[in-house]
């Protein structure tokens, strides 16, 4: 989803010795770990009941297969470290593709089209977006912080559902959230927050008979 | 009675004023929430899934998921053109050309294309699922269990290797859909699977926390981390020529071959196990390309290639449904969406369907001709209001959305457990994104898994265990091969180069991203 082709620019570029993928090595490994445990505990819960039409082959099966597939994936990670995916594809040579051709041509003047185009409720980096950062860094460009924030707040949100009740657990959390990406008009988005919570609150429990929290407000 | 006379009478179900306004409401509501960028059809359906909950009416809530279905591939294609964020990959091709015509001042031209193209592909290869389904349901009748284990192993591989860039990376994604789909009771002998001695994880993980998770969990994460990447400016529209003037002579003249053209590419592989629109939004953007007269037009706005690809992603559609409805497999992420869908109303589509429930049947192919009028009578006039939906800010946007997943899953499940492993498979989902690990397969593995095991298990109990069943009954084996194919169809050019002595240079094939 919203794999914008503009953030896809590495593939048309030649490809440079990136730095070895951390991430993709750590990742691999704890790919590893969980398949492993999982694999141990369908082992375990199996019993020595291995029948093929029993309940226990379809995970066995699955978690080996899962082991053997992040053993390749890590295997894989540490070969050439200059690629994401030595074993299957060699990325500096797509051809260029729709995308790519579609690219060529955009560059240019998106770049300066979103300049002036930057909305002020946005913090944004500078032009440089038109760098990939998917494909062979990823760590380019992206933060940790907004992410965390926002599961951060999710978990909160669903914490306080229950004892709150859904309009204002809904209401703050959609201040909270829109905070954390960026927006920095508070009574904006309490203007859509309040009406939004109160909406969503009387159409599903009025409307279409779904219970949801009342909480402390005497709705 | 034949085909038309079912459909007839599917038409005089769906013709009734309320069931009009359910397709209208259906429509509207997926155009709406499609246009939203970053929003596919998938997702669209699985958040709007709680809006029925409470309707006892099967019939009606179809019809709107079909105009649902329907609004979210316009509103997307709306959102690829004018924003270039394809919602979907299958929106990806449309992104490319139509993006560019916006930019040149042509965005009308090329919402039009689309929508009308839209129309065309729709209605043709609605017409080729109303001669198809019967016949290929009353085929299926003749399949056996093992045929079944085959085919749900032929569409969850397929998928896998012919969508996305790395097989290692989609496999390890099919794993985990695997996994999610066996948590839970065991069908056939009720022990417990890696619930983890949790009552919660007993049910099992419902197929709407896993995609509201991925789809909308983890891509809002994954916006997050990029705040600054998104492109965020509407290219305007230009100011209307007057009247219907949205395409001018030239236009229908260079559109009406790509329509047709899209629509031939879409339908068969919509309906073979290739994940859905993917494969031939690409195939008919590429063909369009290499067929342009004007090949220097391509990459700067060349119609066509908005045409082809937009009739080639609707009449896909239609083919997803052929296996869908008579089968019960679903070939793509969306398809997957919409069996969940089905089965909130213990409906179960599959070969009996046509027999069992041949009113519901029609009533939603007839709904599929509706939806499609009502979407082009819709959609055009309304475009300025879809135009202001696409200039919502992304931080209220974004935070709009975490509310609705939360709320979707809330409501489905009754559980704040359940949103926190909604929760959980969404953070799961971000770093899927951020290391490029297609999410399709896990929304198959997760659906189709168990579907496989329980017929697997079928097979061997009526074979008292005998395990070449699946290699001497033809059909199956045949399946089986195919599934082998369907692995080595990637690494063709490499194997091709080697053949002929040649390094091994050819890159892998690839369609598309994924869902």
């Amino acid at each position: 989803m919203s794999s914008e082709p503009e953030t896809r620019a590495g593939v048309a570029e030649p490809v440079a010795p990136a730095p070895a993928p951390w991430g993709a090595r750590v990742l691999g490994a704890v790919l590893l770990a969980v398949g492993l445990f999982l694999l141990w505990t369908a082992y375990r819960a199996a019993g020595g009941d291995y029948s093929a039409s029993g309940p226990w082959l379809a995970p066995l099966v699955v978690t080996t297969g899962w082991v053997v597939l992040a053993t390749w994936y890590l295997v894989g990670q540490f070969r050439t470290p200059h690629r994401v995916e030595p074993a299957i594809l060699a990325e500096s040579h797509t051809p260029p593709g729709p995308e790519a051709a579609a690219r060529q041509n955009d560059e240019p003047d998106t770049a300066a089209a979103r300049k002036d185009g930057s909305n002020a409720t946005e913090t944004r980096n500078d032009g440089s977006d038109a760098v990939d950062g998917r494909d062979d860094e990823p760590a380019a460009e992206v933060r940790a912080l907004p992410p965390a924030l926002v599961s951060a707040a999710l978990l909160g949100y669903v914490l306080l559902l229950a004892p709150v009740g859904f309009v204002l657990a809904s209401a703050l959390f959609f201040v909270a959230c829109a905070r954390i990406l960026g927006s920095r008009a508070w009574l904006r988005d309490i203007a859509v927050a309040v009406p939004l919570a109160l909406g969503v609150y009387y159409g599903f429990t009025r409307g279409l008979d779904i219970t949801l929290p009342a909480g402390v407000l005497p709705l | 009675m034949n085909v038309f006379g079912d459909l007839l009478s599917g038409f005089g179900t769906v013709l009734e004023p309320q069931y009009l306004l359910y397709a209208a409401i259906g429509v509207t509501l997926g155009t709406f929430v499609g246009v939203l960028p970053g929003i596919g059809p998938a997702l669209t359906i699985a958040l709007l899934l709680p809006v029925t909950f409470n309707l006892d009416d099967p019939i009606g809530t179809f019809i709107m998921f079909a105009g649902i279905y329907y609004g979210a591939m316009y509103g997307g294609s709306t959102t690829s053109i004018l924003l270039n964020t394809p919602g979907e990959s299958a929106s990806v091709a449309t992104a490319i050309e139509g993006y560019q015509m916006a930019r040149r001042g042509r965005a009308r031209a090329a919402l039009a294309t689309a929508a009308i193209g839209s129309f065309v592909a729709g209605t043709i290869s609605t017409l080729l699922l109303t001669l198809f389904a019967k016949p290929v349901a009353s085929l299926a009748v003749e399949f056996r269990a093992a045929d079944y284990f085959a085919l749900a192993l032929l569409a969850m591989v397929a998928v896998t290797a012919l969508v996305g860039r790395s097989l290692v990376r989609g496999l390890i994604s099919l794993s985990l859909g695997l996994f999610l789909g066996l948590v839970g009771l065991d069908e056939l002998t009720g022990q417990a699977r890696f619930s983890f001695g949790t009552l919660e994880l007993l049910d099992g993980i419902d197929v709407v926390v896993i995609i509201v998770g991925l789809f909308a969990i983890g891509e809002t994460l994954y916006v997050a981390s990029r705040l600054g990447q998104l492109p965020d400016r509407v290219t305007p529209l230009e100011p209307a020529r007057g009247g219907f003037g949205w395409l001018s002579r030239q236009d229908w003249a260079r559109s009406w071959r790509p329509w047709l053209r899209g629509t031939a590419v879409g339908f068969p592989f919509g309906a073979l196990p290739s994940g859905g629109a993917d494969i031939p939004t690409f195939l008919s953007y590429t063909y369009e390309r290499h067929r342009a007269k004007n090949k220097a037009e391509f990459g700067k706005g060349a119609i066509e290639g908005v045409a082809g690809p937009e009739a080639a992603n609707n009449a896909a559609f239609s083919g997803v449904l052929v296996p869908l409805l008579t089968l019960g497999i679903p070939t793509s992420a969306t398809a997957a969406v919409m069996l969940a869908a089905f089965q909130i109303f213990n409906v179960q589509p599959g070969p009996q369907l046509f027999d069992k429930s041949p009113e519901l049947v029609w009533a939603l192919i007839a709904s599929l001709y509706v939806g499609n009028v009502l979407l082009l009578l819709l959609n055009l006039p309304l475009i300025r209001l879809w135009v202001k939906v696409l200039q919502i800010p992304r931080p209220i946007l974004y935070a709009g959305i975490l509310v609705f997943a939360t709320l979707g899953v809330y409501a489905a499940t009754n559980s704040v457990t359940q949103v926190l492993i909604a929760y959980g498979i969404g953070v799961l989902g971000f770093f899927m994104r951020h290391f490029e690990f297609p999410i399709a397969p896990v929304i198959l593995g997760a659906i189709l898994g168990p579907m496989m095991e329980l017929q697997f298990r079928r097979t061997l109990v009526l074979s008292n265990g005998d395990l070449s069943v699946f290699v001497t009954r033809p059909l199956t084996a045949v399946l089986l091969g195919l599934v082998v194919v369907a692995v080595l169809v990637p690494f063709l050019p490499r194997i091709v180069a080697r053949l002929r002595g040649r390094p091994a240079t050819a890159e892998r094939l690839a369609f598309g991203e994924d869902d």
